[in-house]
């Protein structure tokens, strides 16, 4: 079994994400096993075959052991079944044999090995990197970063390490409980998706280790601190470390916007995301509709509503009522829900 | 009165909902309205809407970085530039040289890019003037060149499918196959010593290029170093066309997201292939040059600077222009607005300065390329083969007192230095512009400085020393003395040689021994 095991979740609309990552995880670290965790079903007509994507394995969220599985996920948004998922699987792989487990979001790319997380997980049982490692001066930036992370979460769980002993096994116990019941996004009740959980992780466990270098996780919310530059050597470099990954956050939308703001006027950071675009052109997925997600509809094709997941998660008499979720028709929670709201 | 009335009760309407005063709103829309009065009147110094210093140059950058793309993706709309005459066979090739070979000394066998003679640039000029010169000295020279110019090395193709435009002696022949012009070659080497001179190999293969030397007989190949095309299709290093990169080594992360990064290792290793079969002479227009080229670490007999041009001062012929410090301070971007030249720097320094009664900007250039801003004045100078003083004499004609020389890669000579020395100008320029700073330190140092970076430059210009500074420097005048390229250095070391040993003349047999290419790499 290879000593490294890496996982990804997400849907096929994610999917040329996913092979970005994969590609560039392959190019530094061709002997780890890296895994998708697929929250999601193929569209009609759309083959997916792992011997040719830089996947090794898959797991579908069906395979979780995730009791009653398919009302579970519809519980879920498309983001909050994303990131539910990570618990449970990071759990399975532990449970399977795997020495060392990481995390690593579809939406992140690598630009030099990870050699050092392996040999930080000799040491430590978890690694978490903050969204900040660096207090922010500017006002605009420290209601966008720091705050931000106040609401969201000071981890960024775009990363997780997680070594199988000790803490990491009570850790990865905990973390796939926490997410089978609370993973959704609900901040005035204090709850973002899987992330807000890892706050308590330097409380609740031992052998945590914060990763300070600024060369991991580089984003949007932490451009501010951390320039990125490349010199002759051919080297990018954030804070004037080694740039290990970037996480290219919605990069189609207000991504660009925060790193247009700020990239302190470098050209560079626009560099990566030009490059980032191309790579995704270049592993685009035609056959797979647009916002395709197999759990966002009912059964006949209507987009589930938010208020519908939420009503059924939080009544037993629904759930009661309407074993299948999804189904559409007369008797259905679609019908159901939709006849109150009129 | 009705409009007013609706605009009072809406803004009642909403100070009381947001629980604000009206003051505020007063206040806000004033500010507003002094925000927009500020842009109209930028606008209408400038023809710009942007305000904003922060994000300005930052927005030119990001325009250069959207229109970069991969030399293959550009080598698709260099179709035009392609010459389309039927390929003349190779006997019709052999008897239309063969005659000419005559009682001439040699035959120069040069390669470069383009039609020199239909084009006009850097490497161009150099060509057309060590022609001349050579011709001077009853040396006949042969161009070749791609028929099909490209943005980057041709694929790996056999001889008989690779066309060539040639000159003789500066006159179009017409188009050949390759291996045809090998054939002649081989031909003629048996009456005639010839010279392979290789300027560049952009659009060329480097394996037929081999050839053609091979068929010359010649084993000292020259190999000129006009920019840095022996590390990178980017022959300017300049990742993604925004920023230099010093060709950082391959597989680097830079490299990996540049769009010139996927091309790039198969180019260096043909390349180096070349070297190693080759064993050129390099020549570097600059000391500069071939220090940055040497950093490539590619084989190579020996090396040689050749500078395109000398500065020489005119001794003065009267009283030297008097600086009028009435008039604001005449600053001037030489040459194309290209970005690489530091156009987008040159600008954002005449937009901070619009209005600023302390300076007038100027281009001097042809007046093509983006739109400016319109407190830039353009004054057209086209520097042609007829008229190769025509920048010195458009600085001085328009009294430019500060040339900013921002180029953002490393110039292998930059020609607008030396025009700008030798016109008396005070050139501003930074340490990453390659041989421009040598070329002031060596001719005239009181009469430029270096700084560092962008920031630097745009502090100078604030400050208050730019004009004493610019004056203080003494006005110089003088003018260019064109070298011949390879010509002079060549005929004398040949002459020397020929003197040691006069057999050299003849095309020596030895260089049947050059390894012949790689199939794999030719054909693959």
């Amino acid at each position: 079994m290879a000593e490294v095991h890496c996982f990804t979740s997400a849907t096929f609309s994610y999917l040329d994400r996913v092979r970005v990552l994969g590609e560039t995880l392959k190019r530094f670290h061709p002997d780890w096993k890296f895994w998708l965790c697929l929250a999601d079903e193929e569209p009609p007509g759309f083959t997916f075959d792992i011997a040719r994507e830089p996947i090794d394995g898959i797991v579908r969220v069906n395979e979780l052991d995730v009791p009653d599985v398919r009302r579970w996920v519809f519980n879920h948004d498309i983001v909050e079944l994303c990131t539910a998922v990570k618990g449970p699987m990071l759990f399975r792989l532990l449970s399977s044999g795997a020495r060392k487990v990481l995390y690593i979001d579809p939406d992140i790319a690598l630009f030099n090995d990870l050699d050092e997380i392996v040999c930080l997980l000799d040491k430590h049982d978890i690694i978490l990197t903050p969204h900040q490692i660096d207090p922010d001066d500017d006002p605009k930036a420290i209601l966008d970063n720091e705050i931000g992370s106040l609401k969201w979460g000071v981890f960024n769980l775009g990363f997780l390490a997680v070594a199988n002993r000790g803490d990491g096994i009570r850790f990865a116990h905990w973390w796939r409980d926490r997410l089978l019941d609370y993973c959704i996004d609900d901040l005035p009740n204090g709850l973002f998706t899987d992330q807000r959980w890892c706050d308590h992780v330097p409380g609740l466990f031992s052998n945590v280790h914060v990763l300070r270098d600024p060369g991991y996780n580089v984003a949007s919310w932490n451009l501010s601190r951390r320039p990125l530059t490349i010199e002759e050597d051919g080297v990018i470099r954030a804070g004037g470390t080694r740039l290990r990954f970037y996480h290219f956050t919605k990069v189609n939308g207000p991504g660009e916007v925060m790193i247009t703001k700020y990239s302190g006027g470098r050209i560079t950071p626009f560099e990566l995301l030009k490059w980032y675009r191309a790579r995704l052109d270049a592993n685009a997925v035609p056959d797979v509709p647009d916002g395709w997600w197999a759990y966002g509809t009912y059964a006949d094709g209507t987009p589930v509503p938010r208020e519908h997941r939420r009503a059924y998660r939080s009544r037993l008499d629904l759930r009661r009522r309407f074993p299948d979720p999804f189904a559409s028709g007369r008797k259905s929670l679609a019908r159901h829900l939709a006849k109150r709201r009129q | 009165m009705k409009g007013a009335s609706k605009i009072l009760r809406w803004l009642r309407r909403t100070t009381k909902a947001n629980r604000i005063s009206r003051s505020r709103i007063v206040r806000t829309t004033l500010l507003g309205a002094e925000t927009a009065g500020k842009a109209v009147a930028f606008y209408a110094r400038t023809g710009h809407w942007n305000t904003n210093e922060h994000n300005r140059l930052l927005a030119a950058y990001r325009r250069q970085l959207h229109a970069a793309v991969s030399p293959r993706i550009r080598a698709k709309d260099w179709d035009g530039g392609k010459n389309r005459s039927s390929p003349m066979t190779g006997a019709a090739l052999t008897q239309i040289l063969e005659p000419l070979v005559g009682n001439a000394q040699g035959l120069i066998v040069s390669l470069s890019h383009d039609d020199y003679g239909r084009n006009y640039g850097g490497v161009q000029n150099v060509i057309r003037d060590e022609q001349q010169v050579f011709g001077r000295a009853k040396w006949l020279y042969l161009h070749v060149s791609p028929a099909s110019p490209l943005p980057m090395l041709s694929d790996p193709k056999p001889a008989n499918e690779f066309r060539v435009s040639l000159r003789f002696d500066g006159n179009v022949i017409g188009v050949a196959m390759i291996g045809d012009l090998v054939g002649s070659l081989e031909t003629l080497r048996r009456s005639i010593f010839m010279q392979p001179i290789v300027h560049h190999l952009m659009g060329l293969a480097p394996e037929l290029v081999l050839e053609v030397i091979r068929a010359t007989g010649n084993d000292s190949p020259i190999a000129w170093a006009h920019d840095f095309f022996s590390a990178c299709p980017s022959y300017v290093l300049m990742r993604n066309d925004v920023a230099f990169c010093g060709a950082p080594p391959l597989g680097s992360a830079a490299c990996a997201i540049c769009c010139y990064g996927e091309e790039r290792p198969l180019h260096a290793a043909r390349i180096r292939r070349f070297f190693e079969a080759a064993d050129c002479i390099v020549a570097a227009p600059s000391q500069a040059a071939l220090e940055r080229w040497r950093r490539f670490d590619l084989p190579h007999r020996e090396a040689v600077v050749l500078p395109l041009a000398r500065l020489l001062s005119v001794p003065p012929t009267g009283n030297p222009p008097s600086r009028d410090d009435s008039r604001p301070l005449r600053v001037a971007h030489l040459g194309a607005r290209e970005f690489r030249k530091g156009w987008s720097i040159f600008e954002e320094l005449a937009l901070r300065h619009a209005g600023d009664a302390r300076y007038e900007f100027l281009q001097l250039g042809t007046p093509d390329g983006p739109s400016m801003p319109r407190n830039i004045r353009n004054v057209s100078v086209r520097v042609d083969a007829a008229r190769r003083n025509a920048m010195i004499e458009a600085i001085a004609e328009a009294q430019i007192d500060v040339a900013v020389i921002w180029s953002l890669w490393p110039e292998t000579f930059c020609f607008t230095a030396q025009e700008a020395l030798a016109a008396g100008a005070f050139i501003i320029t930074n340490p990453g512009a390659g041989n421009v700073w040598p070329a002031i330190a060596a001719n005239a140092p009181e009469q430029g400085c270096i700084v560092n970076d962008v920031e630097q430059l745009f502090a100078m210009f604030r400050g208050e020393d730019l004009r004493a500074r610019a004056h203080a420097a003494p006005r110089r005048r003088g003018t260019l003395l064109i070298e011949g390229g390879t010509a002079d250095w060549f005929l004398r070391r040949h002459a020397t040689e020929s003197e040691a040993a006069p057999t050299t003349a003849v095309a020596s047999p030895s260089m049947d021994g050059l390894p012949i290419q790689d199939e794999s790499v030719a054909y693959g």
